[in-house]
C-alpha cells in the first residue's frame, strides 16, 4: 500500500488525473469569474442595456476618487486593527486556555460563540448597543456617572468608524483562538516540559517554546485576518452603510453600491478587480515577511 | 518550485474569490437585447419543428391545460402578504387550470439585487412587481417588459383606473405598468403630544419651526427621520421643493427638460437644514435606519412625522400606541413659495409588469390586472395607499388616519413623485448622499442643487448616447 502510494505519487500523469476533476470545477466557480469581471472592468455598462466598451477609463476613474482612496485606507486600518489588536487578544486567550484552566472547554466555546452567530445578527445586536437614546453603551456611561462620554456611535463621523470595528475585531477573536489554541496544544507535551525542567515560568515557555512553534498558524491567521479586513462587508453594510458621509466606507460596500444603487457594473467590476489584486499582494508581503522570520 | 509557485498563487486567489463571485452575479448573457431575440426564435422555431405539440398545447389550453406562472413581489410580512395569498387563491379557484407560484422578496433586497440580476436575462418573474420612472426605464429600453396596450385595449383596462394613474408606467407612449396604488405626503401629527405641550398644528413652515424649538425646549424629539436611510431624508426635502419650486416645475426638473439647480431648489435644501439647526430630527439621526426611527413614533414618543401615506396604516395599528390620536396635515407652506398647499408629494408609482419572455402573456395580463385591482382596494382597508383602481369600498372599512389624508387630497392641483423614484441610476445615489450631507453639515444648499443638476445632466447624457 505504502509504496503504491508513493509509486503512484511519483507517477506525475497520475497526479493531473486526479487533480484535473477539482481543477476544472474551481476554473469554473472561481477563476472565470475573475476573468469575467476584468472583461466587465474594461466596459460602460450598467448590467441591462447595451454594453460599450471603454479601455481602461473605469481604473482612471477609480484612482481619480477620492471616495475610492478612503475606502482603501479605512480597510487597510481595519486590517491594522485586526492583526495587531484581534490576533494578540486571541493568542492570550489560546495561551492561557492551552495552559490549562478550570473550565477550560466552557471558555473555549464561550469565546467561540460570536463566530458561530452570523454576522447579521451581530450587527443588529451592536446596533441597540449603540443606540444614541436607548443603547446599553450611553446608558451605561450614564449609570457610570460619564455622560460626558455618551456620543451618537454610529451617526458621528468621528467614532462611526472605530464603532464599527469593534464588533467587527470582536466577532473573530474565538475564531484566531481556536485555531492558535489547537496549534498550542499539538506541541507534544514533553517539549513543554523540558523547558518547565530548564526552569521556564508560564510566560517564558509560552513566548520562547510554543510562539516560535506555532509560527505557521501565526502566519495563516495574519493572512485570514488580513484578506477578511480587506473584504469586510456584512457588519458595516448594517452598521452604518458606509455613512455618515462615506466615514466608514469599504471597498466591497462600495462596489457594493456603485453595482446596485448606480448600475455602473463597468466601474463596480474594476473596483473588484483592485480588491482581488490587493488581497494577492498583501497575501505575498505576509508570506515573505514571514519566509524571513522563520529563517532567522 | 515553479509549479509550486502557481500553486501558491491559485490557493491565496481561492480564498479571495467570494468576492468575484459578487462581482460577476450577471452572469454571461452581455446585452440586455438577447433575452427578448431568443424568445423570438425559440417562438419562431417551435412551432415549426413541433407543430403537433403546439397544436396539442392549444387544444388543452381550452381544455385546462396546467399553466404555471410566477409572480414576484415584495411582500414578505404577515399582514400584506396574506392579501396576495388570498387573491392567488381566489383566481386559482376561478382558473383551475392555473397554478401561481409567488415568491416574496424582501423590498430594498428586491429593488436593489433581485429584480436587476434577474431583468439583465430577462429571468423575472411571469408578472413581477416593479416601479415605474426611471427604475423601470432600464428594463424598458433592454425590451424585457411587456407591452400592454393591446391587451388594455381588448380588455378595456383603461375605463378602470383613476386618471392620470398611468403616468410613471408609460414610456414613448406606450404602457408597461398596472399601477398597484397611488401615495400621498403629509405631516401626520400626534394630537395627544401637541395638546400636551400646548402647540399649534403647523400651517406654515414658521409654525413648524416654532413647533420644533418647543418640543426640543421641552426634551422630546420633535420629528421622525432616520438619515441612515438617504430616501428618509428626501421624503421631506422633496416636499418642500413640491413647496418652494411648484409641483408642474418640479415634474419638468426631474424628467430632464428643466434645471435642478434653482433658487427654489437651494430653498428646499435650506429649509430642510434650517429644520435640523434647530433640533428637528432625533439625536444621532445619521445613524439610525428609517423603521428605528418611525418606531418612535409609533410608540407616541415624537409628535411629528412627515412620510407618505403608508404611515397611515401604522397610525390605525392595534399594535401601537398612538391609535385615534394623529391628525393628518399638508406639508406646511413656505412664504414665497410657488407651491400651494394643494400640491402633494406622491402619485402611482408602484406596478404590476409582465415578462417579455412569459409563455402565458394573457393569463399573465388577467392575473396582474386582478391583483393590482385587489390589492389597490385591499391595501387601502388596511390604510397603505391609496387606490389606483376605481374601487368600491366600504368607507367605514377604511383605516381612519387613511381617510384624512385623501380628504386632503380631494383638491389636489398637482404631485411630484419622490426624487429617488423619478431619477436613474447614479443620479439616485448621488441623491441620497448630497442629503445626507445637508444633515451632516458638509454639503451646503447650493451644493446640493448644483450636485443634483450635474448627476441628472450626467446620468441623461450617458443613457442618451
Amino acid at each position: 500500500m505504502g509504496i503504491g502510494m508513493e509509486r503512484a505519487l511519483k507517477d506525475k500523469k497520475a497526479i493531473c488525473f486526479f487533480v484535473l476533476p477539482a481543477f476544472i470545477w474551481f476554473c469554473l466557480i472561481a477563476l472565470l469569474p475573475v476573468f469575467q469581471s476584468a472583461g466587465y472592468s474594461l466596459l460602460d455598462w450598467d448590467g441591462i442595456r447595451e454594453a460599450k466598451f471603454i479601455g481602461l477609463d473605469n481604473y482612471i476613474k477609480m484612482f481619480g476618487d477620492p471616495l475610492f482612496f478612503k475606502a482603501i485606507w479605512n480597510s487597510v486600518l481595519l486590517a491594522a486593527a485586526s492583526v495587531f489588536i484581534q490576533l494578540p487578544v486571541s493568542m492570550v486567550l489560546a495561551l492561557v486556555l492551552a495552559g490549562g484552566v478550570r473550565g477550560e472547554n466552557f471558555y473555549r466555546n464561550a469565546f467561540f460563540v460570536p463566530v458561530i452567530i452570523s454576522g447579521t445578527i451581530i450587527a443588529h445586536l451592536w446596533m441597540k448597543i449603540y443606540h444614541p437614546s436607548y443603547g446599553l453603551l450611553n446608558m451605561g456611561l450614564e449609570a457610570l456617572g460619564l455622560p460626558f462620554l455618551e456620543r451618537e456611535w454610529l451617526g458621528d463621523e468621528k467614532t462611526a468608524l472605530v464603532a464599527c470595528f469593534v464588533p467587527m475585531v470582536w466577532q473573530y477573536i474565538g475564531y484566531h483562538m481556536l485555531l492558535f489554541y489547537s496549534a498550542a496544544k499539538s506541541i507534544s507535551p514533553e517539549i513543554i516540559e523540558a523547558a518547565q525542567v530548564d526552569g521556564a515560568n508560564r510566560f517564558q515557555t509560552a513566548w520562547r517554546v510554543i510562539i516560535p512553534m506555532i509560527v505557521p498558524m501565526i502566519k495563516a491567521c495574519v493572512i485570514f485576518a488580513i484578506i477578511g479586513s480587506l473584504k469586510s462587508f456584512d457588519l458595516i453594510y448594517i452598521l452604518t452603510n458606509g455613512g455618515p458621509v462615506h466615514a466608514s466606507e469599504v471597498p466591497s460596500l462600495l462596489m457594493y453600491k456603485k453595482i446596485f444603487i448606480s448600475n455602473e457594473y463597468g466601474y463596480a467590476s474594476a473596483i473588484a478587480i483592485f480588491i482581488i489584486l490587493e488581497c494577492l499582494l498583501f497575501t505575498f508581503a505576509v508570506q515573505k515577511i514571514f519566509n524571513r522570520i522563520q529563517k532567522d | 518550485m515553479k509549479l509550486k509557485k502557481l500553486l501558491g498563487i491559485i490557493l491565496a486567489g481561492s480564498m479571495v474569490m467570494s468576492l468575484a463571485g459578487c462581482g460577476s452575479s450577471g452572469n454571461d448573457t452581455g446585452s440586455g437585447g438577447e433575452p427578448a431575440q431568443e424568445r423570438e426564435n425559440a417562438t419562431e422555431t417551435e412551432p415549426a419543428q413541433e407543430s403537433e405539440d403546439a397544436q396539442e398545447a392549444e387544444q388543452s389550453a381550452d381544455s385546462g391545460e396546467e399553466i404555471n406562472l410566477t409572480f414576484w413581489h415584495i411582500w414578505p410580512d404577515a399582514e400584506m402578504g396574506a392579501i396576495v395569498d388570498n387573491y392567488v387563491e381566489l383566481f386559482e379557484e376561478e382558473h383551475p387550470n392555473v397554478h401561481i407560484e409567488s415568491v416574496a422578496t424582501q423590498e430594498v433586497e428586491y429593488q436593489n439585487n433581485k429584480l436587476k440580476v434577474a431583468a439583465a436575462t430577462g429571468a423575472q418573474g411571469d408578472v413581477f412587481m416593479c416601479w415605474g420612472g426611471g427604475y423601470a426605464k432600464a428594463y424598458v429600453d433592454a425590451g424585457v417588459v411587456l407591452a400592454l396596450d393591446d391587451l388594455m385595449e381588448k380588455y378595456g383596462t383603461k375605463d378602470e383606473l383613476l386618471d392620470g394613474t398611468l403616468t410613471y408606467g408609460t414610456y414613448d407612449g406606450k404602457t408597461y405598468g398596472l399601477p398597484l396604488k397611488q401615495w400621498a405626503g403629509a405631516l401626520f401629527c400626534n394630537t395627544e403630544l401637541f395638546e400636551e405641550h400646548n402647540v399649534k398644528i403647523p400651517e406654515t413652515f414658521d409654525e413648524l419651526l416654532e413647533a420644533v424649538k418647543t418640543f426640543r425646549a421641552a426634551g422630546v424629539t420633535p420629528m421622525v427621520l432616520g438619515a441612515k436611510d438617504g430616501w428618509h431624508i428626501g421624503m421631506i426635502q422633496n416636499a418642500l421643493a413640491v413647496r418652494t419650486e411648484g409641483a408642474e416645475y418640479m415634474n419638468k426638473a426631474l424628467m430632464g427638460e428643466e434645471t435642478l439647480d434653482t433658487e427654489g431648489i437651494v430653498k428646499s435644501a435650506e429649509l430642510l437644514c434650517e429644520l435640523n439647526e434647530a433640533g428637528a430630527f432625533p439625536d444621532g439621526t445619521m445613524g439610525l435606519g428609517s423603521e428605528e426611527s418611525q418606531e418612535e413614533f409609533y410608540m407616541g414618543l415624537v409628535p411629528m412625522y412627515y412620510g407618505g401615506s403608508w404611515v397611515s396604516s401604522g397610525c390605525d395599528s392595534e399594535e401601537n400606541e398612538i391609535q385615534g390620536l394623529v391628525k393628518a396635515v399638508p406639508m406646511p407652506t413656505v412664504e414665497g413659495g410657488k407651491g400651494g398647499v394643494n400640491s402633494f408629494s406622491g402619485g402611482a408609482i408602484d406596478m404590476m409588469m409582465i415578462n417579455v419572455n412569459t409563455a402565458h402573456p394573457e393569463e399573465a395580463y388577467e392575473f396582474a390586472v386582478g391583483i393590482t385591482k385587489y390589492m389597490s382596494e385591499e391595501a387601502y382597508k388596511i390604510g397603505d395607499s391609496l387606490p389606483a383602481w376605481k374601487v368600491d369600498v366600504d368607507e367605514s372599512e377604511v383605516s381612519p388616519t387613511l381617510r384624512q389624508v385623501e380628504e386632503l387630497i380631494k383638491n389636489a392641483d398637482g404631485y411630484v413623485l419622490a426624487w429617488d423614484t423619478f431619477l436613474e441610476g447614479a443620479a439616485i445615489e448621488a441623491h441620497y448622499e448630497l442629503l445626507q450631507g445637508l444633515i451632516a453639515g458638509t454639503t451646503s444648499p447650493e451644493e446640493f442643487a448644483a450636485g443634483m443638476q450635474a448627476a441628472q445632466e450626467e446620468v441623461k447624457g450617458s443613457s442618451a448616447e
